[in-house]
């Protein structure tokens, strides 16, 4: 996660996984001054750099960080909106991307643009080839303000997105699967389409490991501090006054030291409601260059359960001590929720080390490719929901992004952002204030190089020691970026208005060819359906099933039930005990006539048979429930008789109309898969052919619907001999 | 029968999320109330028309699975909040209708109802429903509804379709015992087969909720008769009981309420 400043070292924060230890060791400013001097490759890559430093010099005047002049950063109609697809992106991730294209496309409107970054492209290189001004503001006439990147930095790099971002709002998306963008998209366009509002809830949760200075400075000087600045507890404030910048109508957790263990995190990123902004701070789990686990779990948040460094001979940090993306599971709704998580490489990791490169040879690599966190990505491309964004840091993260050693906290563009977040504004425009943080250091350190770089200057110690702060903060704050669309916002109801549940956007199937097609395991060969066969032909002669096949996706067995007899209104019906009947209730002795007083308190006979309204509700209850008894014992008889084999069946039909019946429907069908599944569980399964071989698409319809039924039929069964079971307890009574 | 996927305006089912183009007593609370039940039940069709917008049509779906949920789970609050049901007797209730006013407006009702207090004035203050003689007809006709609904459920075969604007995207038909027979025209997009797996699904969840709010109700009423000492039994506390039910899933699933 992040350096603690000091006047002796910076300690570096982030641990690293294998080893517990932290990631880099712990060094002087001055030392890292030096190697800042001293680093050729250093002055050779930051050369352009260098040159937009000095353009951010001039322009520390915020207003310039948004769009140009007359346009509000909340309309995108004003503002544009576009994506920027790497060279020779598959055209799976543009379709799975194409719903939420056409929703941005229908706001933004004329803005709208559709652009493509070439490999190498400098941020001036971009600008210039879609026509727009390599510095200045943004205008949407020439490329729009609201930028998507879609691509793994590998093909957009991270360098070129911290550049770009400095004078538009940039987000990225990268997923290993098309699936993930699909999933994403819907997630936007679920919640800003379906009136979603989400309760106005915010939770903060600050990791304060055991002996670990960073983690303590991160709780308290930061997490602590923002969420006393949401729930309006001004520090230093006199006693009931009362902020101008206040949110009360915003329920905010503060989950500090103990509160922030792994089983609370993972609650808030998997409970039933997670809020609509989630803000953590911790250490970032870090892994050596080709370490197995660094693709995967690199920018995991390590939690308070992680006992600290002065136990770090106890070896690699534990899987339980730290939250990956392997912990947000299948069932989490993360809809609608914008988190940000302060870490080491909670957001990303770049091929080379951003920070003192380590030798004068070069920048040293740190992993086998720039990636984007898998934390984050699991995050927004969930499958029940994801989250609208994650902002995070690539690379390492530093304590000078919040405290300095000579001023003290600076949470100045930690709260401007809040502030823009909670009122509504898109995320990537609330964002800005980060932007105007890296150009205030970016002057700083352009100014302090210039003098540097003067051949008769000697710097003392001192100017070392400023000039290594200077270059690890600049470096530091460039690097926070936004992982999502930069359009998104936060989606809560307003005050007094009601929330609205997450819906649930989960896809049932995977997208067509992106997983490996269903088909029967070897030796057995399918039997193949070509023309509408008949169901007895999956049989052979014998009444052996020969060209039985399993399908590959798991069917149920079918549980062998045990025959009870349940008796209903007289007729006595066979039912399956191997589900469990409510515990019959006993039956009251009183006969209708009777008076009676509960706790002193008489209550007015109205069903007595003297009232002639309660003798024909009486009657009326009573046929009616005999008419289902009747109803419901025949259906359980027929379930009972039929309970020995389920069947399944899959048509397709060229002439479906609105209006057919049933009869005609199925008539003018053509039969294409069978799966007969029998109480011993044996199975017949005749599955459908192309000729090319079995028709993948079908098969993966029929095994859902095969098991959609038999999922079904064990619900039903219990549910039905509940309702039996109900009934026969009611006419007991009676 | 068809029943439609409630879409906000239509009148509500027993679940408030079908609704029915056939003008049944399960439709109307305020038409007479037939107990004249069909002999032979009526083959229902569930049917879901959505938007042609892959993503609405997915939302819509998501709002009335989760709508479903919450049914299932109001099952169990409902029989909490009816084991601390405690009677008033008609002093408390007249002179005490402060006392009365203080609980939910379900217990309330079911309180005057059982205990035959026809007291409109004590309850028109707050709210529509005059606890009267049509508070019986009223439970009658929910639990008319339920019945009817089971009924038809528990027939041969019950079909469920799945439209597009209109467009028939795909008929699936189930029977009693589980067995599936499902149409699909002969070329469709992945996020349509979804779709109609969902409707499917939805319907059928929608038929074991009924159910299980049948058996919840039974349940209910057999406790509150024998703690209450209610003459007649649980069989006349049935309607009552499911009209308490049916009260808390509309209050549910009130906005303002939530």
């Amino acid at each position: 996660m992040t350096d603690i400043v000091t006047d002796e070292q910076l300690v570096f924060n982030g641990i690293n996984g294998a080893t517990g230890e932290y990631l880099l060791a712990p060094m002087t400013p001055a030392e890292l001054s030096q190697e800042i001097c001293d680093s050729k490759q250093n002055k050779k890559q930051d050369k352009e750099h260098l040159d937009d430093l000095e353009e951010l010099r001039k322009r520390t005047d915020p207003k310039k960080f948004a769009p140009i002049a007359g346009v509000d950063p909340k309309k995108l109609e004003e503002t544009g909106w576009g994506v920027v697809f790497a060279k020779d992106t598959d055209e799976k991730v543009k379709k799975a991307l194409g719903v939420l294209l056409e929703h941005r496309k229908a706001q933004a409107r004329n803005y709208y643009k559709v652009l493509e970054y070439q490999p190498n492209q400098t941020k001036q290189e971009f600008l210039r080839r879609w026509g727009a001004d390599t510095t200045g503001p943004a205008d949407p006439e020439k490329v729009p303000y609201y930028l998507l990147l879609v691509g793994d930095p590998q093909e957009i790099p991270y360098r070129f997105q911290y550049q770009l971002d400095v004078a538009y709002a940039v987000g990225r998306l990268h997923f290993p699967t098309p699936e993930e963008y699909a999933q994403y998209a819907r997630s936007v366009v679920a919640a800003e389409t379906s009136n979603f509002a989400l309760p106005r809830r915010a939770a903060f949760v600050g990791v304060c490991n055991d002996n670990d200075r960073a983690t303590f400075l991160s709780s308290s000087q930061l997490v602590q501090p923002l969420a006393d600045y949401v729930t309006n507890k001004r520090q230093n404030a006199p006693d009931g006054e009362v902020s101008p910048l206040s949110f009360p109508d915003w329920k905010v957790e503060t989950l500090v030291g103990n509160g922030a263990g792994k089983a609370n995190l993972q609650k808030l990123m998997g409970g039933a409601q997670p809020p609509a902004l989630l803000f953590t701070a911790s250490h970032g789990m870090g892994f050596s260059d080709g370490d197995p686990h660094q693709l995967s779990h690199q920018g995991a948040l390590i939690c308070q359960d992680w006992p600290g460094p002065q136990r770090r001979q106890e070896g690699k940090v534990q899987r339980e001590h730290y939250l990956s993306a392997d912990d947000i599971t299948d069932d989490a709704n993360l809809l609608g929720l914008i988190a940000f998580h302060f870490a080491c490489y909670g957001a990303g990791t770049p091929q080379l080390d951003d920070f003192p490169h380590r030798t004068s040879n070069g920048p040293t690599a740190i992993a086998p490719h720039p990636f984007v966190a898998r934390l984050p990505q699991r995050m927004l491309g969930h499958p029940d929901g994801g989250a609208l964004a994650v902002l995070g840091h690539v690379e390492r993260a530093w304590g000078c992004s919040f405290v300095s050693d000579m001023a003290g906290p600076q949470l100045a563009a930690y709260k401007s952002t809040l502030t823009q977040l909670l009122e509504g504004y898109p995320v990537g425009a609330a964002f800005e204030y980060f932007n105007q943080r890296y150009s205030e250091l970016s002057s700083d350190l352009s100014e302090r190089l210039e003098i540097f770089n003067d051949p008769d200057y000697t710097p003392d110690d001192h100017d070392r020691v400023e000039l290594g702060k200077r270059w690890t903060a600049n470096n530091d704050a460039r690097s926070f970026v936004i992982l999502g669309d930069p359009a998104v916002r936060l989606q809560v109801a307003a005050a007094g208005e009601p929330v609205t549940e997450r819906p649930s956007i989960k896809l049932i199937m995977p997208l067509p060819n992106e997983t490996e097609p269903k088909k029967p395991p070897e030796p057995e060969k399918p039997h193949t359906v070509p023309d509408e066969p008949k169901p007895a032909s999956v049989r052979n002669a014998g009444g052996t099933p020969p060209q039985v096949a399993t399908p590959s996706a798991p069917l149920m067995p079918v549980q062998s039930p045990i025959t009870v007899m349940v008796t209903i209104g007289g007729q006595t019906t066979p039912a399956v005990s191997s589900v469990s009947a409510p515990a019959p209730e006993s039956a009251p002795e009183s006969g209708e006539d009777e008076d009676f007083s509960v706790a002193g308190d008489t209550i007015k006979k109205v069903f007595g048979t003297a009232s002639k309204e309660a003798s024909d509700l009486k009657e009326n209850v009573s046929t009616a429930l005999g008419k289902f008894t009747e109803d419901l014992s025949v259906a359980l008889q027929e379930f009972v008789q039929n309970i020995s084999q389920l069947e399944v069946t899959t048509y397709v039909s060229d002439k479906m109309e609105t209006g057919q019946s049933k009869d005609d429907l199925f008539a003018g069908a053509h039969l294409r898969a069978v799966t007969r599944i029998k109480l011993d569980g044996d199975t017949e399964i005749c599955v459908p052919t192309t000729e090319d071989g079995v028709d993948d698409a079908l098969w993966a319809i029929h095994v859902a619907m095969v098991q959609q039924a038999q999922a079904h039929r064990t619900e039903l069964l219990k549910t039905a001999v509940s309702a039996a079971s109900g009934l026969a307890q009611v006419i007991k009574i009676l | 029968m068809e029943l439609n996927l409630c879409d906000g305006a239509a009148p509500i089912d027993v679940l408030d999320l079908w609704t029915s183009n056939a003008a049944t007593a399960m439709d109307s609370v305020t038409g007479d109330i037939s107990f004249d039940v069909p002999t032979t039940p009526v083959p229902v069709l569930w049917q879901v028309n959505l938007p042609t917008d892959p993503v609405l049509a997915a939302t819509r779906l998501g709002a009335s699975e989760n709508s479903l949920r919450r049914s299932q789970q109001l099952l169990t609050v409902a029989a909490s909040r009816l084991e601390q049901l405690e009677p008033l007797g008609p002093v408390s209730f007249t002179a005490g209708a402060e006392t009365m006013m203080d609980l939910p407006r379900p217990e309330r009702e079911l309180l005057a109802l059982l205990q035959g207090e026809a007291q409109p004035v004590s309850f028109s203050v707050d709210d529509n429903l005059a606890v009267s003689g049509l508070g019986w007809e009223q439970a009658q006709q929910v639990f008319q509804t339920l019945i009817d609904k089971l009924r038809q459920s528990v027939a041969e075969c019950v079909s469920i379709e799945t439209r597009i604007a209109g467009r028939l995207l795909a008929h699936t038909s189930v029977n009693w015992s589980g067995d599936v027979q499902t149409v699909w025209p002969g070329s469709n997009s992945v996020e349509e087969v979804m779709l109609h797996q969902r409707t499917v699904a939805l319907a059928l969840k929608s038929r074991e909720t009924m159910l299980k709010m049948f058996t919840a109700t039974v349940q209910m009423a057999i406790s509150l008769s024998l703690r209450l000492s209610l003459p007649g039994g649980p069989l006349l506390v049935l309607p009552a009981v499911l009209r308490f039910i049916k009260q808390m899933l509309e209050l549910q699933n009130s906005p303002q309420n939530i």
